[in-house]
């Protein structure tokens, strides 16, 4: 299973790959044929087809356009590279969100595991601007870019994070307005007791609850609850800290559980081994 | 230049009390990141420019900005504002006999002032991190300077 979009951006990797090699070998070529003396007789040379000594004239009389239009086309495609990280590298964070998940939340003592889907780890990423048919895609969103385990990970759950702190939307859009680590629910006050329990035929009351706690919409919730199946239920209690790469904002890891309030010291204690590694992965894309 | 090994940093020992907000009615706890708790610091003595210095790692690298002062020069993060390293004028502490009880006061006073400085929270608790993990260390960074002196 992949996330969302992940085997688009496999594609696009591997055709800008492709792009890249092809446009440099033509550009190449053109200078080195650019280099070739043409013989004054050419056109009639037996032996040798007519159709190569054509394209060679054609090289020579255009080698400038075509080698800025391959230097051109290179780039983007080296850009394209980049923006979409190199599959292998979104390959490493999963499994590192995967080890990360597995230490987090350790199998009990007795046979009734839970899920993996049960307790998730997210890895957002801040994007000035999606491609998607929504209202305002250039305002800022927290983008799901890998989730640990094997079900649930074609999220479409994305976040509005504007510049106006005000308008954030989730815990991953709150997280990255404050640089902090946020818990839902919290140690102690007001938000401490544990998130209601969102079901297919949750009231009214209870959604309001839950869309209020998590900063999304009664829509939003409304949304994901159809999803739900059977005894299914919204996942109840919620972690994210902010992720900087050499020092800049990148995006933020959300950590979400069924089974009840996440331990702060347990979930940092859970990460640490993994820091700097998520950290050295992201740097090097 | 007197050297010391770096000192790790256990984050469970560095508590910073978390931030009570309300966002739109609802109200939430801002913890430190766990991107702004030092990993480990170390203390050194330049006896040539009779400067105390300690030095802070995190996570990431990043370009960083000296901030010189009076008495203190301060190096921050260009981008996250991480305190990186603290330079202390020994002699502007106290011309002959410097304390060393005198010089934790003014390390962890310059990081309480700093902290108030920062309008936001996520810088005031970078602060308050790097002050946590000096003090977790219990004395054990200042060595460098004791034992140079």
């Amino acid at each position: 299973m992949i996330m969302k979009g992940e085997g688009l951006a496999r594609l696009l990797f591997r055709f800008a790959w492709v792009v890249q090699g092809l446009t440099v070998a033509v550009g190449v070529s053109a200078q080195m044929i650019h280099r070739v003396e043409m013989p004054p007789d050419w056109e009639t040379i037996p032996d040798v087809p007519g159709w190569y000594w054509h394209l060679v004239h054609a090289l020579k009389q255009h080698t400038w356009w075509i080698t800025i239009s391959c230097f051109v086309l290179a780039s983007l495609a080296g850009w394209m590279k980049v923006a979409v990280g190199p599959p292998k590298l979104w390959l490493q964070v999963h499994k590192l969100l995967d080890q990360f998940q597995a230490r987090a939340f350790p199998p009990p003592s007795n046979s009734n595991a839970p899920p993996l889907h049960h307790n998730r780890v997210t890895l957002f990423q801040h994007r000035p601007w999606i491609w998607a048919f929504c209202c305002w895609p250039g305002t800022g969103w927290m983008v799901p870019i890998q989730r640990s385990g094997v079900a649930t990970r074609k999220t479409a759950a994305r976040f509005r994070a504007p510049d106006d702190a005000e308008r954030v939307e989730g815990i991953a859009g709150t997280v990255w307005v404050r640089s902090g680590t946020i818990f839902v629910p919290t140690l102690e006050g007001q938000g401490s007791k544990l998130l209601p329990a969102i079901k297919v035929d949750a009231p009214d009351s209870r959604i309001d609850e839950y869309a209020k706690r998590t900063f999304t919409s009664e829509r939003w919730i409304r949304r994901r609850m159809k999803r739900l199946h059977n005894d299914g239920c919204l996942h109840r209690s919620f972690c994210g800290f902010p992720v900087t790469v050499e020092g800049k904002p990148w995006g933020v890891l959300v950590i979400d559980s069924m089974e009840g309030a996440l331990d702060p010291a347990h979930i940092s204690d859970a990460f640490t081994p993994y820091e700097t590694a998520l950290s050295t992965l992201l740097a090097g894309r | 230049m007197t050297m010391s090994d770096w000192l790790k940093i256990d984050p469970r020992q560095v508590h910073v009390p978390p931030e009570v907000e309300n966002v739109h009615g609802v109200e939430i706890q801002v913890f430190v990141s766990p991107y702004d708790i030092p990993k480990a610091i170390r203390g050194e003595y330049d006896k040539r420019e009779r400067r105390f210095i300690i030095d802070f790692d995190y996570l990431d690298q990043e370009p960083l900005k000296e901030l010189p002062e009076k008495h203190v020069t301060r190096v921050v993060g260009e981008l996250s504002g991480r305190l990186r390293r603290l330079k202390i004028d020994v002699d502007a502490l106290n011309a002959k006999t410097v304390a060393l009880q005198v010089l934790q006061e003014r390390v962890l006073g310059a990081l309480d002032t700093w902290a108030g400085q920062e309008p936001q929270v996520a810088r005031q608790h970078a602060y308050a991190a790097a002050k946590e993990a000096i003090k977790s260390t219990k004395g054990k960074v200042y060595e460098a300077f004791t034992g140079a002196r």
